[in-house]
């Protein structure tokens, strides 16, 4: 129908009682009743269309009150709201934010310092033995010598270490394995205090209210299922009062038809006695 | 200090993570109310919301900044609900379990709010997704993001590709199926509603010009 013309279509919408506008009417009439809604600020750059259709409305009854109905449901289409979801929508918010660099420096300034020294001593540790690494502490001070090649004579070099010079680098690492030792002592006798010394207040406080909250959704949750069973009750006589009417109706009708050929029977029979009468 | 998307968006393209909670934030709900109405179902809804961010979060290097964050943002989310649908292999049923129905709209709820209005009102929501449940998914997208998300014709045509005139033709035909199924439930007023005869003679228009 798109190749009828112009004059012919507004023939059928004529005998149809149908808006007589052109082809583009719908687009026209969607682009009115949404610019309508924006206080003068065109959707786009239809104005002068606008303009035109506006004189359409003016003289169109069908047209407007096609309006009025559609704005009436946008009006309906407006009291759509979801459900408002319990908690928060995204839960990998913070397992992203965890991973970030920032929050990755955070996490490690909570690490306490006795920790972070052991790891630091096992890395060197660690590394120091990939590397081939080899101290020597003599006369001549301390010299360190590495190197991803295997040297010809390791233990050899390792043992010409002279013995009372290595009591220096020793006795260092053994103090400071000894401080290391008495940080994670000190740390694991000490109590977890945070946690537990303002807990049974604050769990307390979180549990009353949470309870009560839940008490408040359960009643509120209750007088719901009571309104909403009272309105399908409601609904329900509304619809019994319906069917007995209807029934009531249905054998009133009945009775009258019954009445009227009893009524005609008597008629019937009069006549007949009267007749043989005569 | 309040940035705007495209602000927050550059940083986060640069690492600051904060900068990315914050958009998420600012557009978690639209989101999630964009999925809800299009696929009915609030746990489903929700699963689309967090993938979509996900979604966001590993193509943001890729995004240009051609469109909107927020239109971005939609078309991740419509392909997500467009995946879900095809997966379902059937319209968008509106579900309404009764407890989790009841319980939500309550906590969801001013205290102020009686229970009758309540009632009515979740009466109204309930004929209102069954009246968009009847629409074909593009004019109920067109729909959706017309009236819930005010977005333009325009921006509109460009999330769901196709011309401009195509899409105001999608909102005309989804509001008109409304109006028929609004009025069917009783709920437009008989004011409102169109009598049957002048009705069925712009259908009957409408056949003929698709014909």
């Amino acid at each position: 129908v798109r190749n009828v013309p112009r004059e012919q279509k507004k023939i059928m919408n004529h005998e149809n009682n149908a808006c007589e506008y052109d082809d583009r009417r719908d687009e026209l009439f969607v682009a009115y009743l949404y610019d309508d809604d924006a206080a003068g600020r065109p959707d786009d750059a239809e104005t002068g269309e606008r303009a035109l259709f506006a004189a359409h409305l003016a003289t169109c009854a069908l047209c407007r009150r096609e309006l009025a109905e559609l704005r009436a449901v946008r009006r309906q289409l407006a009291e759509w709201t979801p459900p408002q979801p319990l908690g928060p929508l995204t839960t990998w918010t913070t397992m992203s934010a965890a991973n970030s660099p920032r929050r990755v420096r955070d996490r490690l300034a909570e690490i306490p310092a006795w920790a972070q020294v052991a790891a630091a001593l096992l890395l060197l540790a660690v590394s120091a033995r990939m590397a081939n690494l080899q101290v020597r502490y003599d006369a001549s001070g301390l010299s360190v010598q590495t190197g991803w090649r295997v040297p010809a004579q390791p233990a050899a070099i390792l043992t010409s270490v002279p013995e009372p010079a290595g009591e220096g680098w020793r006795a260092e690492l053994t103090a400071l394995e000894e401080r290391v030792r008495a940080e994670l002592r000190t740390a694991a006798s000490q109590p977890q205090a945070s946690p537990s010394t303002t807990a049974p207040g604050d769990v307390l406080q979180r549990v009353r209210r949470l309870i009560e909250e839940s008490e408040r959704r359960q009643q509120r949750e209750l007088a719901l299922r009571v309104a909403e069973v009272r309105n399908e009750i409601e609904a329900q006589r509304q619809a019994d009062l319906v069917r007995i009417d209807r029934t009531q109706r249905a054998l009133q009708q009945e009775t009258g038809l019954e009445v009227q050929r009893n009524r005609q029977m008597m008629n019937y029979i009069v006549r007949t006695s009267q007749t043989s009468q005569r | 200090m309040t940035w705007t998307d495209e602000e927050l968006v550059a940083r986060s393209i640069r690492g600051d993570s904060d900068s990315f909670n914050q958009l998420i934030l600012r557009w978690e709900r639209p989101i999630y109310a964009l999925a809800y109405r299009t696929i009915g179902r609030e746990e489903d809804a929700r699963d689309v919301c967090q993938e979509t961010f996900l979604r966001a979060f590993r193509a943001l290097p890729a995004f240009r900044g051609q469109a909107k964050f927020s239109s971005w943002l939609y078309r991740i989310a419509l392909n997500l609900c467009r995946d879900w649908i095809r997966r379902e292999r059937r319209a968008p049923v509106v579900q309404f379990p009764e407890d989790v129905d009841l319980s939500e709209l309550a906590a969801a709820t001013e205290p102020a709010e009686s229970i009758e209005d309540l009632v009515a009102r979740r009466d109204m929501t309930r004929t209102v997704e069954r009246a968009m449940a009847k629409l074909p998914e593009d004019q109920r997208t067109a729909i959706i993001l017309k009236e819930y998300h005010g977005l333009t014709f325009q921006e509109i045509a460009d999330l769901a590709g196709c011309p401009l005139s195509t899409i105001k033709t999608r909102l005309y035909h989804g509001l008109t199926v409304l109006r028929r199924e609004l009025a069917k439930s009783g709920v437009l007023t008989r004011g409102e509603k169109r009598p049957a005869r002048a009705e069925e003679d712009h259908e009957s228009r409408e056949q003929r010009l698709r014909v």
